[in-house]
This record gives structure tokens, C-alpha cells and sequence, in this order.
């Protein structure tokens, strides 16, 4: 019976160490992860939009927010708007989420050869509430989703970037995230007019 | 000795087994309505609200919390109850799930907004740029969970019937309007389906306190 017994733990020993050596030499799964072989499966094309979308850089100061890029005179050679959309957070009314247009034209864009970045001020979001659109001369803003009666969000994501004209393509959220790996996401300051 | 030798080699045995039988998995685990924030994939949308996460997109819908509960405000006249709970059972014998109670709660006193309480509310003012809305359902989230939804009732601008009403003209169908708010205040979306009460535009005179065959496609892909 206690030879039985030994034998039974010494192939329990055996059992486990061999299962213990299947888990570990299991590969371990990534989440979301990007390496070299997501971008060289790319197309030439993708690839262009994926090295176009690794240049921008968004900016939070206490005024505005800001969507910065190398390539911004680049994209007024061969387009004429650039819209950025911005879209609230963690809140829908009647099943869509509050949206903010913010669209540029290329035309005032390659007047200031110099100009890398487009700006959004705290104060013209704000101000979208009541007005629903602001035509500020070189750009023009629109709300959509936005009532006078209700709360206007306080976090905000910039969900795409439109270029339209004879070049017309959209970066959006997904491959903001997928490329740079952090989404383009702010808070309106509560303190802001 | 060798029976103290034994004892300890069979304590050492269970708890291999043990070992084994939980996975080698001890301590922290996740349960599946919490692993949609590591994102394994994107999820069909099934006409429901939807959000980013980590370049994924994620339902929005109240998970597991069910049923939820709505208060009818002190705003709402006593005589519309009866509308407002038959659209609460419309939506749940079609699921065949007890999922929206509503109770009249005169003492409930909060505006809408954040305040994890959902609410029915009769609104006597409206946005001016929004004559045309008969009522608007506003729905707050945390990741992809709903935490809060509050119903508008756009009583400035329209008159509002019952089902039983002998003269139905001109009036928007109170039951048919909150079936479809309340379809919102579940996660859902408009859509342009002919048999779906989340349809853009409910016409006054019109009858539609029927949820279709795929609106109850779309619940059943959450609840």
C-alpha cells in the first residue's frame, strides 16, 4: 500500500513538472501591441498615411489645443480643407455623440509657409454651445449634437482628421491609436468663459 | 517516519492537484464583461453606441446591471404612467427579460445629468435651434459601462396621445416616443430599418410601440 502511495506522488511529481513546462514554453500573448511586422505588411500607400500619421504631435496648453505635423504644407500641395473633428467622451444624446468641426483652409495655410500646426481655442468650444457655428475668417467652426440646455462635455477626443480637395483621405481615431499608441484626448477647462 | 514522510508527500500531491485543476491560476482573474478594456478585438457595433478603446471599438450598454430602473419626475403628468410603463413591457416581453422598471417618484428631485439616477423628465423649455424634437435621451458611460441615462420629454413644442386616444391627429404617440428613448437609454442608436422603433422621425398620428425583429437582434446582442 505505501509503495503504491510513493509511486502515485513520484508520477504526480512527474505529471505536474511536465504540464508546469507545456505552460511555460507557451508563447505569451500581446495586447494591442505594434512591431515591425504590423507596418511591413502595409501597403505602400498605408505605409505613406502610417509615416504621415507618426508626424503628428497634439499640443494641451491652457488656451487651445493644437495638432502639429511637419507634413502640414505638404498636405495644402495637393488638398484644399483640413478638418478636425472632435467628438465627446462618455457621453451621446439621443444616441450620438456631441461633435465639433473645426475646419481649415488650406488656402490661408500656405500663405504662412512657416505654419506647422492647427489650433483650437478653449474659448471658441466653449462658445459653440450657443452659437453652434463661429466662422473665424481662415477657419470655420461647427457643433453638431450640442444643446443649449444640457451640459457641454468636458472630455473631448480629436476622432478624425478629414483632408478634402483634389487629395482627400481620413485619419481616424483607430489609426491614431494604432500608430502612435495614445489617443488625442483633452479636457475643456471648467474655468474658461 | 516514513508515515510523516507520506503525509507530507500527500499534502504535496493535493496540492498539485489542486495546482492543476485551477489553471495554475490563483488571485487575480478577470470576469468577461470586464475584459472588453484589454480589447481581444472589436466587437459588432449590433446598432448599439459605440467607443474607442486601445484602437478597438466597444458597445455601450449596461452589461450585467439589469434591470435597469427609470423614475417618472414630478414633471411628468400622473396621467402619462400608464404610456410610459407600457413602453418599459414592450421592450421586455419582447426580450422576454425583465430589463427597464420604472416607478413614479414625486420626491425625486435632481436636474438630469451625472447623478447615476435615470429619470423621466417633462421639459417645458427647449433649445431653440431644437423645435422639432419630440424628446431627447442623453446616456453617460464609464469605459463601456452605462452609468446614467435621463429622458427629455420636449413638452414646449409638441402634444402628446395615448395609445387609446379616439383622436390620435396631431399628436405624437407617447407610448411609440418612449419605446424608442428608452430603446437609447438601453445603448441603441438610430436606424433606418422600416420595422425598427429606433427610427430618426416618429410622424404625430403614428402608432409604433412595437419593437421589431431587429431591434430585439440588437438588445439581445448585450442583454
Amino acid at each position: 500500500m505505501k509503495k503504491l502511495l510513493i509511486l502515485f506522488v513520484v508520477l504526480d511529481f512527474i505529471f505536474v513538472g511536465l504540464i508546469l513546462k507545456v505552460i511555460s514554453s507557451t508563447p505569451s500573448r500581446t495586447i494591442s501591441s505594434v512591431d515591425d511586422s504590423t507596418y511591413n505588411q502595409l501597403t505602400d500607400g498605408q505605409k505613406t498615411k502610417w509615416d504621415l500619421v507618426k508626424t503628428l504631435k497634439f499640443e494641451i496648453s491652457s488656451e487651445a489645443v493644437s495638432l502639429i505635423t511637419d507634413n502640414l504644407q505638404m498636405i495644402c500641395d495637393t488638398s484644399a480643407l483640413i478638418e478636425l473633428q472632435f467628438s465627446a467622451q462618455n457621453v451621446a444624446f439621443a444616441g450620438a455623440a456631441p461633435m465639433v468641426s473645426h475646419t481649415f483652409s488650406c488656402d490661408s495655410i500656405r500663405k504662412d509657409q512657416a505654419a506647422n500646426s492647427l489650433h483650437t481655442t478653449f474659448s471658441d468650444f466653449k462658445n459653440i454651445q450657443q452659437t453652434k457655428k463661429i466662422d473665424l475668417g481662415t477657419s470655420r467652426l461647427a457643433g453638431f449634437n450640442i444643446y443649449t440646455d444640457e451640459k457641454l462635455p468636458l472630455r473631448w477626443r480629436l476622432t478624425a482628421v478629414r483632408i478634402s480637395g483634389p487629395s482627400t483621405f481620413t485619419i481616424n481615431e483607430f489609426e491614431i491609436e494604432k500608430v502612435l499608441m495614445t489617443a488625442f484626448e483633452f479636457n475643456l477647462p471648467t474655468f474658461v468663459k | 517516519m516514513i508515515n510523516d514522510f507520506l503525509s507530507k508527500a500527500i499534502s504535496l500531491a493535493m496540492f498539485s492537484f489542486c495546482l492543476l485543476a485551477t489553471g495554475c491560476n490563483k488571485g487575480f482573474t478577470l470576469k468577461i464583461q470586464d475584459q472588453d478594456v484589454f480589447a481581444f478585438g472589436s466587437q459588432d457595433a449590433c446598432n448599439f453606441i459605440t467607443t474607442t478603446i486601445l484602437a478597438n471599438s466597444l458597445r455601450i450598454s449596461w452589461k450585467t446591471s439589469t434591470p435597469v430602473t427609470f423614475i417618472i419626475t414630478s414633471s411628468v403628468p400622473i396621467e402619462y404612467d400608464a404610456e410610459i410603463k407600457a413602453a418599459a413591457t414592450k421592450w421586455n416581453t419582447t426580450l422576454r427579460k425583465n430589463l427597464i422598471l420604472v416607478v413614479r417618484d414625486d420626491g425625486f428631485r435632481n436636474s438630469p445629468g451625472t447623478d447615476r439616477a435615470n429619470a423621466i423628465y417633462w421639459s417645458s423649455d427647449w433649445d431653440i435651434d431644437q423645435p422639432s424634437q419630440q424628446a431627447r435621451t442623453a446616456v453617460r458611460w464609464d469605459i463601456s459601462r452605462l452609468i446614467d441615462a435621463d429622458v427629455r420629454i420636449n413638452a414646449k413644442n409638441f402634444t402628446f396621445g395615448k395609445t387609446d386616444d379616439a383622436s390620435p391627429q396631431g399628436k405624437v404617440n407617447l407610448e411609440s416616443l418612449l419605446v424608442h428613448e428608452l430603446g437609447h437609454a438601453m445603448g441603441l442608436m438610430h436606424i433606418a430599418e422600416s420595422d425598427s422603433v429606433m427610427q430618426t422621425h416618429l410622424a404625430s398620428g403614428v402608432l409604433r410601440n412595437q419593437p421589431g425583429a431587429v431591434d430585439a437582434r440588437s438588445m439581445n446582442c448585450e442583454y
